[in-house]
């Protein structure tokens, strides 16, 4: 009988530990159609009206075509979000992404405040939320639940600190760089792709706002 | 400032748990815990692409669904419809329990019924139905059947005809063209992205909605960003598509035949066609197509739609030189229109004309159905429903009774028919005279005129089982729809089956609660993008919730309480049982096939030439070649085409009666006699053509083209009510140029009025001068937009589907006896009162309905609903 | 702007709302307060020690008072002890938990133990262990005076926090807080006055200048709210008119204690004086927040 690749995830090994977890996308391949966004709510039944990752979609400042950009959790290697939170709920796991213990958090938003990409949100339950990169699913071997739906492989998770790692060499190969550099975090979400208007367009970042300026997500 | 950032992160690093498991973390509740959670790989159903897709169970609950890496054409991948099946099937608000109405029709009385009152009540009427010599007085009406010809079995053992769709509504003006050029099998076209080099779309839509998207985006990004291919787009409107596109033209609506045409014309002038691929495979002659498209100069083509001479120019030699490498694709922006079936057939020319027909990288074709033994399947395991099958329905012959009791006009039209065509028929429902090639290849029907022709007379209703049907609110001038469904004496007993309770729903006598596609069963296969033909199985993950049934257990409860013959048709208990039968020819255990999903033959060849194959011997034993044509018959009959004599070698050729790709195909000719279409009209010219859309050329400057488009999270009307679809996409604002704004002294995010008016040339109704409808709806400025051009999407604006349907906060109904969330387990925290985009909190709230105000338009001939031909005037409230 | 619902997008842009500024209001008022007490209770006479004294009390409440504000600005107010236990020393909001908590607890027991030991007059005596635990408390207030500034700047992505001038700024405004709480308290003739004021006010000015002159021309949107658009009525209305002006005014009219009227005014003075406290933050929280002063391009 021949193996059935969602079996494997049973068997010893399955998700052995990255040096830098990280996400390479692809702008270039992203054509808007949310799969990632979705899925990653569904993964994580998160409430209406908060985001782990959403999709902008952005009007050309010039020209006549749409951008679409994939936001999520940067898991900076320097992140604000960990010196702020007082009670250091938020913590850096050993592949260097960046999660948060719900045994620890208490809720008083400073997280929220000092992260540059509106990634952190109160959920239903009044503590702090964000993107974890999947872990529960990057520790069984499935990719995170964006990366995994993308159907034109524009978000691809791998390991950024293993020049072996497909994803490190796309990094290299493309010379992906950061969203919004100069919040100076160094995040371990890199962009190929990425235009200088766009960082302005999306500025308000993950959360939904009355101030994003776009198409879809509407609240006005 | 960062005042201890550097200093103090390390020891906070540190005491993270460095290598430890994250286990040690608590997560939040509700996340799936992937090492107890079982994987069952099933096929999607969020649209019609039906990607085959594994769900994740845990504690008999779907959590998740992702793509079946082992399914060849989604190759693993969803889009964002996917997960919606989740959301549909534990919506707070879904059917539970089978309804009957109490209060007048549509004034949203019901009461509870149990199964055995509602079968019995339901049996007893189509029982008497069928006994009195008029089972077509039973109309089963589907927005969304993909049991492959299970319904189809209930109607042909019930003996109705009426087993009516939406494909008019979809497709139908891009299915002629194909089927005239390449043959009934190829209704659908299947492109060889993975390995093109040049894309010329015409107002196709693969990035956002396309029947068979998930499978193209894939393979278009793929080619583009990975090999360099180039992607053209013509479109009014900055889609998706376009919008990933390396170069994006507006063109004016309609126009895409015009620019089809210049691209002919600049390949024909200058010698880059495929000579040899065209006199080996084309039935017609160069020198006619030169003289025709000698007219259609890049200039010409400018003024008509818009695109620069220039851009034309260097499209068709790109084009051309980067055959065969290279593929047209169209859809609905060039086809949905009063000259879509010309405007295609241009479009398609241009494949043959550079001879990238089935050719790697090129313009390709797949079987879409694995039933074995037709065109281009051979060697692939038999397909089929188990039996006994139905018998096959007697046509409404001449003379015959049925025949007898139609209109006079319709007799009289229907006597001149060709004898074939009269073979065909079956009445104005399932085959309208006025539109032979609706049903010349097979049965398309033209959904928006039903309630129409019932409101006419000119089909008697006893009847209408509606099933996920959405026309009173999705189809073009839905309030006729629900003005007829209203009228008891045109439809005396409506009965709706469907998961949710929608504005159609609302217009029944009786409501039976559906299985959503992740609680039933059902064969699967489409055209496989990768050129080797798969099946897939759509298996139950869970049980549905309360009383809900799939639609075999119902159709089969049913044909047994009617009895008289029906029953032996639904011999099966257990629904598995069933499709076991259908798929035991196929080379893998039914239990390896449920925990795969997918059946593929690895060691096929790729489809590619399929032409080119040789005809078996074994089917050349009886066969007669004709000598002047070289066309090989399966037998004297010389009913049957099997293949085609080239340079001496029998091989199968086109699935034409031509056996060759129709360039020329006179069926439009004869369908236009037929129907009384003179035939110098440009509609029934056998050779390609661009003509304009009537009325397009007398255009003032207050008029525009209202078009519609589709989101990428939503499904036509059936998705408005899925949470995170809903949360993206909940408003459909008036999209248009800012130009166009400063010229009507509108700006962004004013609020106007559109009103529409009937079409001319010769649809229904046209000329007509009171305008059709209107709606008040906010302007969104987005350059992009074709100036000439207003759009908007229609999947929103519903009334019905529940709080996030509605996009309110309101409590629904509490008295609602269809549902009881909290008995099923599908109370949801977030429905209704997170729904942040609802009026009551402040937000943009559900968008507008607008297709009352869309005139039904179908094309003349073929009925395909033209959509984007819609006049309109739009003035600033 | 207070977080009504959760999930409610309109509300995620600004995590630091109503309560965070009553907070800041008040802990101001709490460390301006102790820190004049304590200047008074070593170097004030009798009547000045007394009301240095009842100055300790103010302060023990007003930082209660904004504990319990931030306390119920947690999502999970039950949750509120994990500041406690849990200790990130990366974070300021961390110090200042603890630093508004002692702070609470010595004021409170300096408070409670300057009553036990009165001289003749009934003024209290500062001796023993008193002495530390006043420059303690004055060294607390200077922080919690402080810290706040530290609190906005780790939240590199709002850039308008991100400035240094800010602390000065908060610490001057800290101690006009407490000027006004003791000219309400009637205890501290000395600062009746209007010199300290005038100082106070003139220090203030110029750093807001600067503060406002150093903003990134990338965020002018940000910097046009708070100095045109909605945010300035809070700006020059409440902090620099009716919190800098109206209280000058007032105390060049009836700068000494004398008679009813002179209290009258004084009152109408302090009250004055703390709305202008209560704008500063507003603003400055406000103004902080919100789309225009998030992190944009700068190139």
């Amino acid at each position: 009988m021949t193996e059935v690749p969602w079996e494997k995830i049973h068997q010893p090994g399955a998700g052995a530990p990255k040096k830098r977890a990280g996400m390479v996308v692809d702008l270039r391949r992203c054509i808007g159609c949310h799969a990632c966004s979705v899925s990653c709510k569904t993964e994580h039944e998160v409430a209406l009206g908060s985001f782990r990752t959403r999709v902008r979609y952005l009007e050309e400042p010039e020209g006549n075509q749409i951008r679409f950009l994939p936001l999520l959790c940067m898991q900076c290697e320097d992140a604000p979000c960990l010196d702020a939170c007082p009670t250091g709920a938020i913590a850096r796991h050993a592949d260097g992404h960046v999660d948060i213990d719900r045994d620890r958090c208490c809720g008083n938003k400073a997280c929220v405040a000092a992260c540059p990409y509106q990634a952190i949100f109160i959920d239903e339950g009044g503590l702090a939320d964000k993107c974890d990169f999947c872990t529960h699913r990057t520790e069984v071997g499935l990719d995170p639940a964006c990366a995994a739906a993308c159907p034109t492989d524009a978000i691809r998770y791998g390991d950024l600190g293993d020049a072996d790692d497909p994803v490190a060499q796309y990094v290299q190969k493309h010379a992906a760089t950061a969203f919004k550099p100069e919040a100076g975090t160094r995040p371990s979400v890199v962009y190929v792709g990425l235009e200088d208007w766009m960082t302005d367009a999306a500025r308000t970042g993950i959360q939904v706002s009355s101030d994003d300026d776009e198409i879809v997500y509407e609240t006005r | 400032m960062g005042l201890a950032s550097g200093a103090l992160a390390v020891p906070v690093f540190e005491r993270m748990r460095g290598d430890a498991p994250h286990a040690t973390f608590k997560l939040r509740s509700g996340r799936i815990d992937y090492t107890r959670a079982k994987a069952i790989p099933t096929v999607c159903f969020g649209c019609t692409t039906a990607c085959g897709v594994i769900g994740w169970v845990q504690d008999g609950r779907v959590r998740r669904i992702e793509g079946n890496p082992l399914e060849p054409n989604s190759r693993g991948k969803i889009c964002a419809k996917a997960n919606g099946m989740i959301a549909y099937t534990y919506y707070p608000e879904r059917l539970l329990y089978p309804l009957q109405r109490v209060g007048e029709r549509g004034s949203g009385q019901w009461k509870r019924i149990s199964w055995d009152v509602a079968l019995d009540e339901i049996a007893s009427r189509l029982r008497k139905v069928r006994e009195s010599g008029h089972p077509e007085r039973f109309i089963f009406h589907y927005g969304r059947d993909k049991t492959k010809g299970f319904s189809s079995r209930f109607t042909n053992a019930f003996g109705t005809p009426n087993r009516l769709n939406r494909r008019s509504i979809c497709s139908s003006n891009r299915r002629v063209p194909l089927m005239s050029f390449y043959g009934r099998e190829f209704e659908w076209e299947t492109q060889d992205f993975a390995n093109t080099k040049y894309i010329v779309n015409f107002g196709a839509n693969p990035m956002e909605a396309y029947q068979g998207g998930l499978f193209m985006m894939q393979r278009i990004q793929d080619a583009r960003v990975d090999h360099g291919a180039k992607m053209v787009t013509f479109e009014v409107r900055p889609s998706a598509t376009a919008s990933v596109s390396d170069e994006f033209h507006t063109v004016m609506p309609g126009s895409d035949g015009a620019v089809a045409a210049g691209i002919a014309h600049v390949i024909l002038r200058d010698g880059l066609e495929d000579e040899t691929f065209w006199n080996r495979w084309v039935n017609v002659p160069l020198d006619p197509i030169r003289e025709r498209f000698a007219q259609y100069t890049p200039e010409w083509a400018e003024a008509e739609s818009g695109v620069p001479a220039e851009a034309i120019e260097r499209i068709a030699k790109g084009f051309a030189a980067a055959a065969p490498y290279c593929t047209t694709m169209s859809n609905r922006g060039s086809a949905k229109h009063y000259n879509g079936v010309q405007a295609d057939r241009i479009i398609r020319m241009l494949d043959p004309l550079v001879g990238n027909v089935g050719k790697p990288g090129g313009f390709c074709l797949s079987s879409l159905r694995m039933w074995a033994g037709r065109y281009g399947q051979e060697g692939l395991p038999k397909i089929s429903q188990p039996q006994p099958r139905p018998p096959k329905l007697e046509p409404w012959l001449p003379g015959t009774p049925k025949f007898e009791s139609l209109p006079a006009e319709v007799q009289e039209r229907v006597k001149g028919f060709p004898e074939e065509w009269q073979k065909k028929y079956f009445g104005e429902l399932a085959t309208p005279s006025e539109y032979p090639l609706s049903w010349h290849w097979y049965n398309m029907r033209v959904g928006q005129l039903v309630q129409d022709y019932i409101k006419k007379g000119r089909a008697d209703v006893e009847v209408y089982m509606s099933y996920t049907y959405g026309a009173a609110y999705g189809y073009p001038e839905a309030k006729l729809v629900r003005e007829v469904f209203r009228d008891e004496s045109l439809i005396p007993f409506h009965v709706a089956i469907d998961i949710g309770y929608g504005e159609q729903t609302a217009l029944a006598d009786m409501i039976l609660p559906e299985a959503t596609s992740l609680e039933r069963w059902d064969a699967h296969s489409q055209n496989a993008y990768n050129l080797r033909p798969y099946t897939a199985i759509r298996q139950p993950l869970v049980d549905p919730p309360g009383e809900a049934r799939p639609l075999q257990i119902i159709l089969r409860d049913l044909a047994r309480r009617i009895g008289g013959g029906m029953e032996q048709y639904f011999d099966f208990e257990d629904v598995e049982d069933f499709y076991r039968e259908w798929y035991k020819d196929v080379p893998m255990s039914w239990e390896e096939l449920k925990r795969r999903g997918v059946w593929t033959d690895p060691d096929r060849p790729l489809d590619y030439e399929l032409y080119e194959r040789p005809v078996p011997e074994s089917e050349l034993a009886n066969s007669v070649t004709d000598r002047e044509t070289g066309i090989i018959y399966a037998d004297s009959s010389r009913k049957k085409a099997i293949g085609i004599m080239q340079d001496g070698k029998a091989v199968r050729g086109f699935d034409t009666p031509t056996r060759k790709v129709q360039v020329y195909d006179d069926i439009l000719q004869r369908a236009a006699r037929a129907v009384g279409i003179p035939e110098d009209d440009p509609l029934a010219d056998p050779l390609p053509i661009f003509h304009g859309i009537p009325g397009f050329d007398e255009l003032t400057d207050d008029q525009f083209i209202l078009t519609t488009f589709k989101w990428n999270v939503h499904t036509q009307g059936r998705s408005g009510h899925l949470k995170y679809q809903a949360e993206i996409v909940h408003t459909n604002p008036l999209f248009m140029h800012p130009d166009t704004g400063s010229q009507l002294g509108i700006e962004d995010g004013d609020e106007v009025e559109v009103t529409t008016f009937r079409p001319k040339g010769r649809t229904y109704r046209a000329g007509e001068t009171e305008p059709v409808g209107s709606f008040r709806n906010r302007v969104r400025f987005l350059r992009g937009i074709h100036r000439r051009v207003v759009t908007s999407s229609h999947h929103v604006g519903h009334w019905e589907h529940g709080a996030v349907g509605r996009s309110s906060t309101d409590k629904a109904d509490a008295d609602f006896p269809g549902t009881d969330a909290q008995a099923a387990g599908l109370e949801d925290a977030d429905i209704p009162n997170r729904i942040w985009w609802s009026k009551e909190r402040g937000g943009s709230g559900g968008g507008v309905h607008i297709n009352d105000a869309l005139p039904i338009n179908p094309a003349p001939l073929v009925g395909g609903q033209n959509w984007y031909d819609n006049v309109c005037r739009v003035r600033k409230v | 702007m207070q977080a009504t619902g959760i999930s409610d997008p309109q509300i995620v842009l600004v995590p630091f709302g109503v309560p965070i500024v009553v907070y800041l209001t008040f802990a101001a008022i709490a460390a301006g307060t102790a820190l004049l007490a304590v200047w008074l209770l070593f170097r004030g006479d009798s009547a000045e020690r007394s009301a240095g004294r009842r100055g300790l009390l103010v302060a023990t409440f007003a930082i209660a008072i904004g504990g319990c504000s931030l306390i119920l600005d947690l999502e999970a107010p039950a949750l509120f002890t994990y500041i406690l236990r849990y200790f990130n020393p990366a974070s300021m909001i961390a110090w200042g938990a603890r630093a508004i908590t002692v702070f609470g607890l010595l004021t409170a027991f300096t408070w409670w133990a300057l009553g036990r030991d009165t001289d003749a007059s009934g003024a209290p005596r500062v001796r023993g262990i008193l002495p530390v635990a006043l420059v303690l408390i004055a060294l607390l207030s200077v922080f919690i005076g402080l810290y706040p500034a530290w609190v906005l700047a780790q939240s590199t992505a709002r850039p308008l926090w991100a400035s240094p001038l800010l602390a000065p700024l908060l610490l001057l405004s800290a101690i006009h807080a407490g000027v006004a709480v003791h000219l309400l308290g009637r205890g501290a003739r000395r600062w009746q006055g209007s010199g300290l004021e005038i100082g106070l006010v003139a220090l203030q000015a110029v750093v807001l200048v600067l503060y406002l002159l150093q903003i990134d021309a990338a965020y002018g949107a940000a910097k046009a709210r708070l100095m045109t658009g909605s945010l300035a009525p809070w700006l020059w209305g409440g902090v620099v008119l009716i919190g800098w002006l109206v209280p000058l005014a007032l105390s060049r009219r009836g700068g000494t204690d004398k008679g009813d009227s002179g209290v009258g005014l004084a009152a109408w003075r302090a009250i004055a004086i703390l709305i202008g406290v209560l704008a500063l933050r507003a603003v400055l929280v406000f103004g902080g927040q919100g789309a225009e002063a998030l992190i944009a391009a700068v190139r």
